[in-house]
């Protein structure tokens, strides 16, 4: 059993040493690690974001119990999914990462339709702070960096593997579990505090 | 030779239902219940009664599977259960459902291959049953 394990135990300890701390909530030391694999363009990811997500930020992350890792992975079908990755890692580096995710998820349906990622992130910021942003894209250091980063997400996923978004592991206390869709916070809660025992 | 084979099957069936139970039983309950709800095919207060006690019917389920006691009655469970399965991952499949089947615990994803091997338990747990029944009263069914 034990041998069993080693290998989800060695694939989470690849995961968490290339998590971006810009892109994660939560105590390092933290019983539970949520990672999360999201599309911004994708329906259910926005649910889940605003729905279980942001539960658990204001309860089990509050708490210390659990410690999110946000991973991009923006879906083929998607078309301006990994523009907004780029841009929300952008964001990241000047840590407006969280705020510019509601606003992405929030406005999905226009930006979606656009393709105006820009204003969409525009929007969620202030007028020195998009300037910041906007530096950052301009950058071609900083740009391949970004993508890098987000290539480094797919790639983990793929190799999970996430077959649809989103998708959420779910470790501590020795255990891994795969979760799928924009599931319920209470049943989500209910297992971060089995895990967290 | 008719007899080995249905005994072989019956014992085939009830793997599935064992497989499917311990599978689900040794993770806990709340994986399984946010499976179910993410399909949103029961209502929402129902979830979890199904999630708690499903794995514990199938568990009972492919025990007298395997013992071969009250096949007649059993069978017939084990169909009706099968062609529910079934039934389900096609409606799902066709919706173009995207999430873990929780067929055989998380991180399997619905898809063809779902359809067609819950496909072959409806042809399996109907062919135990109608073995079941064609047996005459009274004797042995193992």
């Amino acid at each position: 059993m034990r041998l069993l394990l080693l290998p989800l135990l060695f694939t989470a300890a690849a995961l968490s040493a290339m998590d971006a701390p810009e892109k994660t909530v939560g105590a390092p030391n933290a019983p539970v690690t949520l990672e999360v694999f999201s599309d911004f363009q994708c329906p259910h990811c926005a649910l889940l974001h605003f729905g279980a997500l942001k539960e658990a930020l204001g309860d089990c992350v509050a708490s210390g119990k659990v410690r999110i890792v946000y991973h991009d992975f923006p879906l083929p079908q998607h078309p301006f999914a990994r523009k907004a990755a780029q841009w929300a890692g952008a964001a990241a580096r000047i840590g407006r990462y969280e705020r510019v995710c509601d606003g992405l998820f929030r406005n999905q349906n226009t930006w979606g339709v656009t393709g105006d990622v820009e204003g969409a992130v525009a929007a969620e910021l202030s007028a020195p702070e998009m300037a910041k942003v906007r530096k950052i894209m301009a950058d071609p250091k900083a740009l391949a960096e970004i993508n890098r980063q987000i290539d480094a997400d797919l790639a983990a996923g793929n190799k999970i593997p996430v077959a649809s978004t989103p998708t959420m592991i779910m470790t501590g206390n020795g255990k891994r579990y795969p979760i799928t869709g924009d599931v319920r916070y209470d049943f989500l809660k209910q297992l971060v505090d089995r895990i967290a025992k | 030779m008719r007899r080995a084979l249905y005994i072989l099957a019956r014992l085939a069936l009830a793997g599935v239902f064992l497989w499917s139970a311990i599978a689900k039983l040794r993770d806990p309950w709340m994986l399984f219940a946010m499976e179910i709800d993410n399909m949103h095919v029961i209502p929402g207060a129902a979830v979890e009664f199904v999630a708690r006690t499903l794995p514990w019917f199938e568990l009972v389920l492919g025990l007298a599977l395997a013992s071969g006691v009250w096949a007649r009655y059993v069978s017939p469970v084990a169909m009706a259960l099968a062609v529910s399965f079934f039934s389900l991952v096609t409606l799902l499949y066709f919706q173009g459902f995207k999430g873990d089947c929780g067929c055989f615990g998380p991180g399997e994803q619905l898809g063809p291959k779902t359809v067609a091997r819950d496909f072959s338990f409806v042809l399996l747990s109907i062919w135990v049953t109608w073995e079941a029944f064609r047996r005459r009263r009274g004797a042995p069914a193992n």
